[in-house]
């Protein structure tokens, strides 16, 4: 329990839920929104690593640990995918009693929606990483969190929500967030590659420090990458 | 040299701490409400004013979330497509009297009874002279007490839409208890104004 925290838009959603009188929907949504975070969680524990802390908002939560930018790929993936999954499992069990397909459905829908910070926009680099090094998989998976933000927040102009305009400005600070962070992240993610040796199949041929890949072993300019990265590292 | 204030709390401390700001808290709340009780034993206005406002009325969580709903949109969402209103939400009698505080009304025998206006269910049970009853508070800061129901799957807490099945007769007799501003109405003086 010590590790979760209430962010405080969710205490804010919470008192709206009270004042308007939703008592009997809180805690089915609630729980839903809670076993899609146990779910990243496990998978986590389950390939070792350890638990930073769950913070949860109106429409999802983020479950945050302390793993190396190094990760493999698919150790990733599946923790990501292991959240739905989960909810998809608690679905199931709840709705015999209790209504909560459309808290479900739209749970679910929104957290697979192509924006960084949420699970979609996180697979989405993850399978953009197969093809593209690090910072192209991160700038086009930037450039479509945009595009679907904007989408959504037409959309939300339509059919006006208070909650979800918020979730909407929030989204939009993390993303400027990482984004001026970005560079701060490729050097770390370089210097995990030159402290901790990491085993890799595949063998990539580059030509400039910025066109390192994920889950693959480099030569840059013919020259091994340890003795690269050691140039750079080493002062 | 050392800096006492970057040395770390023991956890021990932090414990202390936080079991003090609590009790000083509650010390706090019992403190108000002493200088409360005072004032309201000394004045006899501010007295009145206590038992009307504070005691005597509640917060209609329907009328809040009605207009939360008309600027905000919807806190949790909801399908639209699925309320659809069952039924015409004025009620079919033959005859109507008074009884206890409301009112008995005579309806056809397994008689299915429409929700009159949207709200919150606030209590469901058992009440002597009433049989179980089901209380609505609605969104237009009225209290509506149906008496005598049986077949219900309402749960307590629940949002009932206007025209929605609330439940079906034990009986022929329907009780009515519509309470405005403190005071009970009859049925047709409420339908009319």
């Amino acid at each position: 329990m010590k590790h979760i925290y209430l962010d405080k838009l969710f205490i804010f959603f919470l008192l709206i839920i009270i004042f308007t009188g939703n008592f009997n929907y809180f805690f089915p949504y609630f729980f839903l929104l809670l076993i899609h975070e146990i779910g990243h969680a496990t998978m986590g524990i389950i390939f070792g690593y350890k638990l930073d802390k769950i913070t949860l908002y109106p429409y999802g939560g983020v479950t945050s640990f302390n793993y190396p930018l190094n990760i493999p790929l698919m150790k990733e993936l599946l923790i990501l995918i292991m959240g739905p999954i989960f909810q998809i499992v608690g679905y199931l069990i709840l709705k015999n009693y209790y209504d909560i397909k459309i808290y479900h459905y739209t749970l679910l829908i929104f957290n697979l929606l192509p924006i960084y910070p949420l699970d979609g926009g996180k697979i989405l680099n993850i399978m953009l990483g197969y093809t593209y090094n690090y910072l192209k998989s991160f700038y086009i998976t930037y450039v479509i969190s945009i595009i679907f933000l904007i989408i959504l927040f037409i959309y939300n102009i339509n059919h006006f929500n208070l909650n979800l305009l918020l979730m909407i400005i929030l989204m939009f600070k993390k993303l400027i967030d990482t984004y001026k962070k970005r560079f701060l992240y490729y050097h770390k993610f370089l210097l995990e590659r030159y402290l901790y040796n990491y085993n890799y199949h595949k063998i990539k041929l580059i030509d400039n420090k910025n066109n390192f890949y994920r889950d693959r072993y480099h030569y840059i300019n013919y020259q091994k990458e340890k003795d690269y990265l050691k140039k750079i590292f080493d002062i | 040299m050392k800096y006492k204030c970057l040395e770390k709390l023991k956890p021990k401390e932090i414990k202390k701490g936080k079991v003090l700001k609590f009790i000083n808290k509650c010390l706090m709340a019992i403190l108000l409400g002493i200088i409360t009780l005072i004032v309201m034993e000394y004045s006899p206005k501010f007295k009145t004013f206590m038992n009307e406002e504070v005691l005597g009325k509640n917060i209609s969580f329907g009328f809040i979330g009605k207009i939360y709903n008309k600027y905000f949109g919807e806190v949790l969402p909801t399908d639209n497509k699925k309320v659809v209103t069952v039924f015409n939400e004025k009620l079919e009698y033959t005859n109507i009297e008074k009884y206890l505080d409301g009112e008995k009304l005579t309806v056809s025998d397994n008689y299915l009874v429409p929700v009159i206006n949207s709200g919150i269910v606030v209590f469901v049970g058992e009440k002597e002279g009433l049989g179980k009853i089901i209380t609505v508070e609605q969104e237009d800061k009225v209290t509506v007490t149906y008496g005598n129901i049986k077949n219900t799957d309402i749960k307590l807490y629940d949002y009932v839409t206007r025209g929605k099945f609330l439940g079906e007769i034990d009986g022929n007799t329907l009780y009515l208890l519509i309470n405005k501003d403190n005071n009970y109405i009859g049925y047709e003086t409420y339908i009319s104004g």
